[in-house]
């Protein structure tokens, strides 16, 4: 785990190591600017959008609630990203044990189907979507945005899964097995809670993806399936200053940060990084 | 490994469900795709089925559309380059820092990618306009007399799609970083290098893989951003994923749209493709070559 880099750090002297830090802060800042500009300008008390804020004060959270489109798009986004993080969770499941289980040549196949969503562009798969579920009967309902969550959310939570059920050794199912346990008993005592962190931080990526995503939804979107992103885009072409925006906007930001810390705290940051290499 | 009958059937009671889901949710949508992107469009009866490519030709003829695809090209290229620039002393932060350091600096990066785009552009639309924080701060340090115009340029898009991307790149370079053997380093510096001769000649080299990965992902990544380019780019830059949304849900031209959306997925998947047979070419020609000297020196 501790890990001493390729030498590059160690041959630094102190000044080196504290403008590397230096630099690191400079990106923090600029990383973190726009979110924190809408966060904390959404607490100003002026009638347009100001960063730094004028005055504090919460009347646009309280405005949310004299505008039940917006309070709408919340409840049908966080339930659209629930079921598609764990239909997407479920799939890795099943699409993690099959790869590592049975090594054949079949599972290029799986992996083409499952894992390829993330590489297309995704006002392409939006496009898809809209066609193909207009014509399946199901384009403008709440189900047709289920579907397209659900391939939105999938590769994100395969690939974490992947990692997690590719690190426990094998063995030690079968040992439970030579021991006289039920093939169900073994995966569930021994297999299950081993692999369990990746299946948590592949549902709450997965949740991330869908909550935020604005593409797809905007493709399938009808007065009866706005979600919080879509309302989002469209109100600002029209009133793009209007403080009750960045409010509406900083409690997507307070959910995701909810559902991140969850990730964070589950996933082991050193396995992320030995499998995202080449 | 050999498959044999109840092998395949322990695959498919696992994998069987997800296969039939995809392919219906997703595999024949994309292929439907491909297959209206020939079809007609007629603006009184809808969709004509033909195999007919004139909307490909229709938008590779025209200086416009091309003007569009061109511009995608260079900002995406753009972004490449800035986040391979900024991650290098990122990624090796990343991986010499330790507990609640590495942990902070993991947050700071995923977040720009988890929060919505549309909330992270909203948020550059406070900061760059003309009266944001931005240019308060240029003007008050005293970088420039007026107001710099930030909001609805090709450098401010540059700058979006640089934020959001950067922890794409930072975690490619620094999972090849992690693989280098910590003694060449070593070796080196009891030979005398200083730390810029280390990473000129053995880190950066050694990094080329994730770096190339980094490369292909922010790239394709940038080509296909919809809300950061037409957020902050507006109506006057668009890019070509906004001139696909705009095609298919303002004038409904599902057809001219699908032709555009596979413009857009073979000009990016057409640029990868360029580099990795690049190097595959490259790399046969130089086993070739060794080879070629063994065998003259025997």
């Amino acid at each position: 785990m501790s890990y001493r880099p390729d030498g590059t750090y160690s041959a630094f002297g102190r000044i080196k190591r504290g403008a590397l830090a230096a630099y690191v802060m400079l990106v923090a800042v600029f990383l973190i600017a726009p979110i924190v500009a809408i966060t904390l300008g959404s607490l100003t008390d002026s009638n347009y959008v100001s960063f730094p804020p004028q005055g504090l004060t919460l009347k646009w959270y309280a405005a949310i609630f004299s505008k039940p489109v917006y309070l709408k798009a919340l409840l049908l986004s966080l339930i659209i990203a629930f079921l598609s993080a764990t239909a997407a969770s479920v799939i890795g499941v099943l699409v993690a044990f099959a790869m590592h289980r049975y090594p054949t040549r079949l599972n290029i196949l799986l992996q083409a189907f499952v894992l390829t969503p993330v590489m297309l562009p995704s006002i392409f798969i939006g496009l898809a979507f809209l066609i193909a579920y207009t014509r399946m009967g199901f384009g403008g309902s709440p189900l047709g945005l289920f579907a397209a969550h659900v391939v939105v959310a999938t590769p994100f939570a395969v690939s974490l899964i992947l990692i997690g059920v590719g690190a426990v050794n094998p063995a030690l199912e079968m040992a439970a097995r030579s021991l006289g346990a039920s093939p169900w008993r073994a995966r569930r005592l021994i297999t299950l809670p081993l692999v369990a962190w990746s299946i948590t931080a592949g549902w709450a990526f997965a949740f991330m993806m869908s909550f935020g995503s604005l593409e797809v939804s905007l493709f399938l979107n009808t007065p009866e399936t706005v979600t919080l992103p879509v309302a989002i885009y469209t109100s600002l072409e029209w009133s793009p200053l209007d403080p009750m925006l960045t409010a509406i906007s900083s409690g997507l930001v307070i959910v995701t940060l909810i559902v991140l810390l969850l990730l964070v705290r589950t996933v082991k940051i050193d396995q992320l990084m030995k499998r995202n290499g080449s | 490994m050999q498959l044999d009958v109840s092998r395949l059937k322990g695959w498919l009671a696992l994998a069987l469900v997800p296969l039939i889901v995809f392919a219906v949710i997703y595999v024949a949508p994309v292929l439907q795709l491909f297959w209206l992107s020939l079809s007609r469009f007629d603006p009184s009866s809808g969709i004509v089925p033909a195999v007919d490519p004139s909307y490909y030709v229709e938008y590779l003829t025209d200086s416009y559309y091309l003007g569009i695809l061109g511009r995608t090209v260079i900002v995406s290229v753009a972004t490449t380059f800035m986040t391979a620039i900024l991650a290098y002393p990122l990624a090796l932060y990343l991986l010499v820092s330790t507990g609640w350091r590495q942990t902070c600096l993991f947050i700071v990066l995923v977040l720009p990618l988890v929060t919505s785009s549309i909330v992270v552009s909203y948020g550059w639309l406070i900061l760059l306009g003309q009266k944001g924080l931005v240019n308060d701060v240029v003007i008050g340090i005293g970088l420039a007399s007026a107001p710099l115009q930030l909001m609805y340029t090709n450098t401010g898009i540059v700058v979006g799609l640089t934020h959001v991307l950067l922890v794409f790149m930072t975690l490619s370079v620094a999972a090849s970083m992690q693989g280098i053997d910590a003694n060449l380093a070593k070796a080196a510096r009891s030979l005398g290098a200083t730390s810029w001769t280390i990473f000129r000649t053995i880190t950066f080299p050694l990094t080329l893989p994730g770096l190339r990965t980094g490369c292909l992902l922010v790239f394709s990544l940038s080509m296909s951003a919809y809300a950061t380019p037409v957020l902050i780019g507006g109506s006057r830059l668009k890019v070509l994923s906004y001139l696909i949304y705009q095609q298919s849900s303002s004038l409904l031209n599902w057809p001219f749209a699908a032709a555009m959306a596979v413009i857009l997925l073979a000009s990016t998947l057409g640029i990868v493709g360029l580099v990795r047979f690049y190097e595959y070419v490259r790399k046969n020609t130089a086993l070739h070559s060794a080879d070629s000297v063994i065998e003259a020196s025997r």
